[in-house]
């Protein structure tokens, strides 16, 4: 039996967020609480055997005229959870070479297309993943050192840590003792604020702090996780995200939580980790949280407790499942070639033609199509 | 044990009172504030969609108002009919252009197909113009007078129904 956080924790939060909230909360949260009457869903991601998987990216580049650039990301992790197996690739590129990030060791394949006939290429990755669970009653501290840590601890293009940051993340934190309270703390405020309404009706463009001033964490505008990570950095807790793409579907059924193997264009998704001094790196993900309490069920559920939602907010900290496979934990990337300077994060193909860049996000414009299958 | 662990939980919960309180009620309508007094108007410069430079200079004269949006942003795309109705009503005193933060022409045009546009459409290909102009929130509309300095901005969303931004283009029309 998983060790939990304390066994009445699901009623403490229900009671002390009901104390000062039934007064602020709009009825309808309250009503749906009532009125939950589903039984709970079983989410219980545990390590267990390995399993293999291949990821095919094709790319079919439209509308090229003249020579071209493809960068696509290759899994570039290696831990407990993830093993990157093997990365191999066709196509008609005259060139095709891996380039690599400095800084945070991301991979990636350069392909360069001289522009005799449309561009085709294929990435075949091959990993093995499995699904993650931390056990809280056991202490196995990182051996990172202090050094190595300080990475994770700066502040990156859409991850300011002054300001409205930094102020928050020490409003949320006052009185923690540990850095384990810190983390928690930020997680359930993560999961507790996604159903506010924004201040005004407008989005920022990726960065942290522009999501706390204009209180949207809806749509693209949002990456909840980047705001997690941004807060625990902000706390001094050395925190990363992991840019990746979701590959199988969930076992437990959630199917906001899973990927369609046939087609996984448009499956990316970034996860986080949390350093603890008693734990080492810790998978986090309180976006995902927010995603089932969105959009699993035709009505935004806005009760953390919810029976759907409860087991997801409790595995999800500090576990995952392994329905997916990480790219890389880079943030502003530089890609050799590339006209449009730096990258926030690398987990979509990119490509430029005459200087213009591709939508990464409109695959049938662009094209390019992922699959996987479990081999 | 069980003390502390409800004081972490009040703590959690009052962080979020105090944003909550604010912001059950609806989303508010755009926000018009004075452009700062010790801002200077940046440059403003830009390309068309057929990659030609673009500068603020070619409409002194006229009040020209700046839109920076995204197909991508909601609310962007929820004000257009507003600036169109804008653009329309007296084109020879008051000029609207569309900045499109950073995406890719075929991006811009496929949206442009699906969403016409009556002004012009400019591009921040680098995202430095956005930098200048606002504080980082899309949409923002910016008032430019008829001498090219920046008077007004408005952060968010324009709803059908506001009358502050006409009023204060009305009022930049007639000085």
């Amino acid at each position: 039996m998983k060790d939990s956080k304390p066994t009445n924790r699901r009623h403490l939060l229900k009671a002390a967020t009901g104390v000062l909230l039934a007064g602020a909360l709009p009825r309808t949260l309250l009503a749906q609480t009532a009125a939950a009457a589903e039984a709970e869903r079983h989410f219980d991601p545990r390590p267990g055997d390995w399993k293999s998987y291949e990821v095919v990216t094709r790319v079919n580049l439209q509308r090229a005229s003249g020579p071209s650039t493809v960068w696509i990301p290759l899994p570039s992790v290696d831990t407990d959870w993830q093993r990157t197996l093997s990365n191999n690739w066709s196509g008609n590129a005259s060139s095709m070479k891996v380039g690599n990030d400095p800084h945070y060791g991301a991979r990636f394949l350069v392909a360069e297309f001289d522009g005799s006939a449309p561009p085709m290429l294929e990435v075949v990755s091959r990993v093995q993943t499995r699904d993650r669970a931390e056990n809280w009653k056991t202490r196995t501290p990182g051996a990172e050192s202090t050094d190595d840590l300080k990475l994770w601890l700066q502040p990156t293009d859409l991850m300011p840590l002054d300001g409205i940051v930094k102020k928050t993340a020490l409003q949320i934190t006052s009185g923690a003792k540990t850095d384990e309270d810190k983390v928690q703390r930020i997680y359930d405020w993560i999961v507790l604020n996604t159903f506010r309404e924004p201040k005004v009706r407008g989005c920022g463009t990726g960065d942290i702090k522009t999501m706390l001033e204009t209180g949207n964490f809806g749509g693209k505008c949002a990456d909840l996780n980047g705001l997690f990570v941004g807060l625990c950095r902000a706390a001094g807790v050395p925190a990363r995200d992991v840019y990746g793409i979701r590959i199988a579907p969930s076992a437990f059924g959630y199917r906001e939580l899973g990927g369609k193997p046939a087609s996984l264009q448009g499956a990316q998704h970034c996860r986080a980790e949390v350093y603890l001094k008693q734990h080492g790196w810790v998978a986090m993900d309180p976006a995902d949280v927010a995603k089932v309490m969105r959009q699993e069920t035709p009505n935004w559920i806005k009760d953390p407790d919810h029976p759907l939602v409860a087991p997801v907010r409790q595995a999800l900290f500090g576990g995952w499942e392994g329905n997916w496979m990480g790219y890389n934990f880079a943030h502003d990337v530089r890609l050799p070639g590339a006209k449009q300077g730096k990258v926030g994060f690398l987990m979509y193909p990119q490509a430029e033609n005459r200087g213009e860049a591709y939508d990464s996000l409109a695959p049938d414009s662009f094209a390019y199509t992922i699959t996987a299958r479990a081999i | 044990m069980q003390t502390r662990t409800i004081r972490r939980f009040l703590a959690v919960a009052a962080c979020l009172l105090a944003g909550t309180a604010a912001a059950t009620a609806a989303a508010a309508d755009a926000v018009l504030k004075p452009w700062p007094a010790r801002q200077a108007t940046p440059a403003l410069r830009l390309s068309d969609l057929q990659g030609k430079e673009w500068m603020l200079g070619q409409l002194r004269g006229k009040v020209v108002v700046v839109n920076f949006w995204a197909s991508w942003c909601g609310p962007c795309v929820d004000e257009l009919p507003v600036l169109n109705a804008l653009a329309r009503q007296q084109p020879d005193k008051v000029a609207v252009v569309g900045v499109n933060y950073k995406e890719p022409l075929d991006t811009i045009e496929r949206f442009s197909g699906a969403h016409p546009f009556a002004y012009p459409v400019l591009r921040d290909r680098s995202g430095d113009m956005f930098r200048q102009w606002t504080a980082g929130v899309m949409p923002t509309t910016i008032l430019v007078d008829r001498q090219g300095r920046a008077r007004w901005r408005s952060v968010g969303e324009i709803g059908a129904g506001d009358t502050r931004l006409k009023a204060a283009i009305d009022t930049l029309v007639a000085e």
